[in-house]
């Protein structure tokens, strides 16, 4: 008996040792790569003026559109941010999806819009508009009333409506930085071949000061859970990210802040309502489509067009979203699993969809695993103390390499963070990050996965305060 | 493996990765310490030499004197200031002063060896500096031309040619030809741009070359410039050019005479939004290549586009192709043909946008709708004829769209208060707004304190002709709100409605 | 066969557990030789008992009882310099384990090293049945109270 648990705990253990190193070699070539695209792209971007394409007849008009559901508070400040961008010809579509607040009167009352019965042609599945409000003064904007049937559906009727060969899904509760639209679109100008997606970069503006609409100063949030998402998200995009679009393997786009091409996402059948992360899913039924068609294709991933966004400030919050995102993680390599090792989906398939569904969707048990296993084995006496504090100090220490390599790239690239103290608070928090929160998200992550095994497949609700407007001076 | 080994690889391993740590955050602090200290001193060089720059332009002082003076700036980022704030300034006034005083401070030498390397660099300067024009030769090397193309040596050579772009026509000409040699797409595509802004004939080949190597079949290499680049710089140009875009008008591949006469199209899209263009601002060539081949050109494409500059004619002839190209049997044709008639300088072809409004294309009759309640009070008046009179659903629907999006509904509801004749056809636009079902503006009007009383009566003799349980309902809320104006109309007319059996439906 | 089965993130994972598991169960155990070994020392053939011990200690060599055991065979034999090198990384492998500090006194004893007073009575009272023990243990005492005079 004792033979035999020696034995499932040494396989055990070498399944955590291989997915450690696997894991850590891909992040590491994963950084190399993202470490040289970043710097590069970030030389030419800072010295270039993207006046030409605000100018240019050429750059085509942009749909952008914003599923709402009781966001009373901020919704207004968004729109006009919204309607502000520096971007020639762009329209924007609100989309009430069922609020139970006074989203749609906020906005009513402020555009002074009227009821309008426009002509609905459902090229996409979603739920039939209830109304229309239109006002001819502001006629780049229209909302749209509807029953609630989720974020993909809203998104779904609002390319339904839009008349834009773009367009860009844009969280209500964001800030979109004033050339962001045209840096995003300046990758898809710029391509010979067709670009249908074209993804930018989300930050946390927990700390920032907000005034109508727009971020005028940065700061770092007060609160160390913030603080750690922080250094989290500048390491997703600009070391994850960059990488798979170098290799052009991009699977994911984040939703919040994406340009995608409307014909394209209707030919994939827009998006999806049987994930919880639909803009993961559009982007492999995207890939699904162009490929199956032959048609040449791009999607790319740029550093500087930049969305601010409110971060959980509780751990409760976060562990939901944590749980959610995993969820649509798994849920979208599992519906997209022929992906998996196929040739015919290039780099997509043979290195990006592997890694995303081995690695970030299931790892996390292992991860986890690992959290709880090698502590037992130094506790139990199967491991001496000297190396179980060095592998201690490894695993730290090499975390801690992710971040501060991503922190390096933050400064090669369009440095948002002013005062030196910021980057120094970052780095801290580089390393303090390793320690708890890693371990904690980790077990968010596979709590995610059990949810999924065990069938459970709801959106949870992750509740924001909102941005808070600084006082006028 | 012994214990001990695998401690002292951990171990190894630990230290590295803590001295890589190191070395990142040693090159964080560093990095955020030497730009601030960049900016700073680029801040500092901005106000020294800001005036000096201001009195050059201002003829305050000679080349040499500004030179002398302006050679002071060593540092890089005083070098970066005083070279940002002349190209700033370029203008076509002061760009040959500019132009000439980046040279005598060395910068346009450097931006050349950035650009096409030490040698081929210096030996263009040399020959510009002779009043020759140099054709560097760039050998042809597999290997360097792949290290070449990435971006760790293509970006500087980018941001040099985006420099040498910027200065007077006459050099940014010669250094953006030569650019177009660059193996790296990106260099090639800011040299592109460059042709485009400065609008010099010569530019006018190499733009069209490298937009039939895009449009060339076969599969996208990856640092290929794309049509689009090509395209907008073609669009910088001006009609005086336009003779020289007339041969590739000719080209054989039906992709090319569309992107070409798109060229066309925005170019004088961009003249007409600021005077009225006519035959005589157009080549001779150009207007005979249009009208004579172009307009029914085997390409839909090409018809389509050639719609919107054939209308820029003001002409005879161009009324008659537009004619020709609004009975198209292409919806695209159609659809650009309807949106280049939407002119108020083409008043004959007023009825063919009507009947546009029954065409079997939703885009088409969108546009035709779109074009008529943008045309004026007359088209108006036709568009709102056509409207009530119309029986074709589909083209209710879109012409309602029309008049919601344009905000001609609120121009009926002010007809209804006038009276006469307009009032009655504004009463005839209403019914059948009602009869469509397209009711939601109309509605909100009769809500309590929206709507005077006058119009208001005749919105509900309106709703009226089609009762229903919907107008019945609202009737009664008007009915019972007891402060509404229209309240005892209201309440009058529901009686008679549920005197009479509820019409099943609307048209 | 059920969806799930045909499922490619399925089949990989089945794939690299199962691959995973081969590899595992075709690695060499130490256990059995460690065993034969100690059947071996049991019957008092030492020589035999040290091969098999090698052959564990090949296999694993971070096992504290296979080292301890190598540190017995090689002292049984007399080889003197080769049992403290074994008795001395057990104990590094693990400071606190009876076994190699025991060895490690004999070691010490048989090559006429200075033996610790201290230690030689600890190890006594624990192993009071073993009367090499005591015999190593009261020749550290004399040991001690010679140097004292």
């Amino acid at each position: 008996m004792h033979d035999r648990v020696l034995l499932v705990l040494d396989y055990v253990n070498s399944v955590i040792l291989v997915y450690f190193v696997v894991t850590n070699v891909v992040y590491t070539l994963l950084m190399l790569v993202s470490l040289y695209a970043v710097t590069m792209h970030s030389k030419y971007a800072a010295r270039v003026s993207h006046q030409e394409l605000l100018d240019s007849p050429v750059t085509p008009p942009v749909a952008l559109i914003v599923p709402a559901h009781n966001e009373e508070e901020g919704i207004v400040q968004t729109v006009l941010s919204l309607l502000e961008l520096e971007y020639s010809e762009k329209e924007l579509i609100v989309v009430d999806d069922g609020s139970t607040d006074r989203t749609a009167e906020r906005l009513i009352e402020r555009f002074a819009l009227e009821p309008a019965d426009f002509i609905y042609r459902p090229r996409l599945p979603g739920r039939t508009p209830l109304g229309f409000y239109y006002n001819p003064a502001h006629p780049e904007l229209l909302l749209i009333r509807k029953e609630n049937g989720g974020k993909p559906d809203a998104l779904n009727v609002g390319i339904n409506m839009a008349r834009s060969p773009y367009f860009c899904t844009v969280d209500a509760d964001s800030i979109i930085e004033q050339q962001a639209l045209l840096r995003l679109m300046a990758p898809v100008l710029r391509s010979r071949a067709p670009t249908v997606v074209s993804g930018g970069v989300v930050r946390i503006a927990n700390g920032c000061t907000v005034r109508n609409g727009k971020i005028v100063a940065l700061d770092l949030p007060r609160g160390w859970l913030e603080r750690c998402q922080v250094v989290e998200y500048i390491r997703t995009f600009l070391f994850g990210r960059p990488g798979w679009n170098f290799l052009n393997a991009t699977f994911i786009a984040s939703g919040a802040f994406c340009l995608l091409h409307r014909e394209s996402v209707i030919a994939a059948g827009g998006f999806g309502t049987d994930t919880v992360t639909e803009d993961i899913d559009v982007i492999a039924s995207l890939h699904r489509t162009l490929r199956a068609k032959g048609e040449p294709y791009r999607m790319v991933f740029a550093t500087d067009p930049i969305c601010w966004t409110e971060a959980p400030k509780d751990l409760r919050m976060l562990a939901r979203q944590r749980r959610r995102w995993q969820l649509g993680l798994l849920q979208t390599v599992v519906k997209h699993h022929d992906m998996i090792f196929n040739r015919r989906y290039g780099a997509l398939g043979m290195l990006s969809m592997p890694f995303h569904a081995y690695i970030e969707a299931v790892g996390c048990l292992v991860e986890a695993l690992g959290t709880v296993l090698i502590p037992f084995s130094f506790l139990v006496g199967a491991m001496p103390w000297s190396l179980f504090l060095l592998l201690m100090l490894l695993a730290v220490g090499y975390g801690t390499l992710l971040s501060t390599g991503s922190i390096l790239m933050e400064e090669a690239t369009i440095g948002r963070y002013p005062r030196v103290g910021h980057v120094v608070t970052l780095m801290a928090y580089a390393l303090l990050e390793n320690i708890g929160y890693r371990q904690m998200m980790a077990f968010c992550r596979a709590q995610g996965v059990i949810q999924y095994l065990l069938g459970r497949r709801r959106w949870e609700t992750v509740r924001k305060s909102g941005m808070a407007e600084a006082a006028h001076a | 493996m012994l214990l001990e080994d695998i401690a002292a690889l951990v171990l190894w391993l630990t230290v590295a990765v803590a001295a890589i740590n190191l070395v990142f955050l040693g090159s964080v602090v560093y990095r955020r310490l030497a730009r601030g200290r960049y900016f700073r001193r680029k801040d500092e060089a901005r106000r020294r030499w800001r005036t000096v720059v201001d009195q050059f332009l201002r003829w305050g002082l000679s080349q040499g004197q500004a030179v002398a003076v302006l050679a002071e700036a060593k540092s890089e980022a005083a070098q970066d200031a005083v070279r940002e704030m002349l190209l700033a300034r370029m203008a076509s006034d002061t760009c040959d002063r500019i132009t000439a005083l980046l040279f005598g401070l060395g910068a346009v030498d450097g931006w050349a060896r950035a650009a096409f390397g030490k040698r081929a660099g210096g030996v263009m300067i040399s020959a510009l500096a002779v009043g020759r024009i140099p054709f560097p030769e760039r050998p042809r090397n597999r290997l360097r031309d792949w290290l070449e193309r990435t971006r760790l040596l293509a970006v500087p050579r980018t941001l040099a040619v985006d420099a040498l772009g910027r200065l007077a026509p006459d050099f940014a000409e010669v250094f953006a030809l030569a650019a177009l040699e660059d193996p790296a797409g990106e260099v090639r595509r800011v040299a592109l741009s460059s042709l485009g802004r400065n609008r010099r004939v010569a530019g006018i080949a190499p733009l069209f070359s490298s937009l039939l190597e895009a449009l060339a079949p076969g599969p996208a290499e990856e640092h290929a410039t794309s049509a689009r680049t090509a395209k907008a710089a073609l669009v910088c140009y001006g009609l005086e050019h336009l003779r020289r875009f007339v041969p590739y008008l000719r080209d054989p591949d039906p992709q090319v005479r569309f992107y070409v006469v798109d060229i066309v199209r925005e170019i004088c899209a961009r003249q007409a939004r600021l005077r009225r263009l006519g035959r005589s601002d157009l080549p001779g060539k150009l207007y005979q290549e249009f009208l004579d081949s172009l307009v029914g050109d085997e390409s839909a494409d090409v018809r389509a586009r050639s719609a919107p500059v054939v209308a820029h004619f003001h002409d005879l002839r161009a009324s008659i192709a537009l004619l020709h190209l609004l009975r198209d049997e292409n919806e695209f044709v159609r659809l650009h043909a309807v949106r280049a008639a939407a002119d108020p300088a083409y008043p004959e072809l007023l009825p063919v946008l009507v009947k546009r409004m029954t065409d079997r294309r939703w885009r088409v009759r969108e546009a035709a709708a779109r074009a008529l309640a943008r045309l004026g009070d007359r088209a108006q008046q036709m568009l709102f004829r056509e409207f009530a009179g119309s029986v074709d659903r589909y083209e209710s629907e879109q012409i309602t769209e029309e008049l919601q999006r344009c905000g001609l509904v609120h121009r009926v509801l002010e007809d209804l208060g006038a009276g006469g004749a307009r009032g009655e056809l504004a009463l005839a636009v209403c019914r059948r707004m009602v009869a469509v079902g397209k009711t939601a503006l109309l509605k909100d009007r009769l809500a309590p304190g929206r709507e005077a009383t006058g119009a208001g009566l005749l919105l509900l003799e309106a709703f009226a002709t089609r009762p229903g349980e919907e107008t019945a309902r609202m009737f009664e809320q008007i009915a019972l709100s007891g402060r509404h104006p229209l309240a005892a109309r209201a309440a009058e007319l529901l009686g008679e409605m549920r005197g009479r059996p509820l019409a099943a439906g609307v048209a | 066969m059920p969806k799930w089965m045909k499922n490619r993130l399925v089949i990989g994972l089945v794939v690299f557990f199962t691959a995973m598991g081969i590899w595992e169960s075709r690695k060499p155990r130490f256990r059995p030789m460690y065993q034969q070994g100690a059947a071996l020392y049991q019957q008092q053939r030492y020589l035999q008992a040290l091969q098999q011990f090698d052959r564990a200690y090949g296999v694993d060599p971070n096992q504290v009882a296979v080292v301890v055991m190598m540190g017995w065979s090689n002292l049984k034999l007399r080889r003197y310099e080769e049992a403290r090198f074994y008795f001395q990384r057990a104990q590094r492998l693990d400071p606190r384990n009876p076994e190699a500090q025991l060895g490690a006194a004999f070691v010490a004893w048989h090559t006429g090293q200075r033996l610790d007073g201290n230690k030689a009575q600890r190890l006594a009272a624990r192993f009071p049945d073993d009367p090499e023990v005591r015999a190593m243990a009261e020749a550290a005492k004399k040991q001690e109270a010679g140097g004292r005079r």
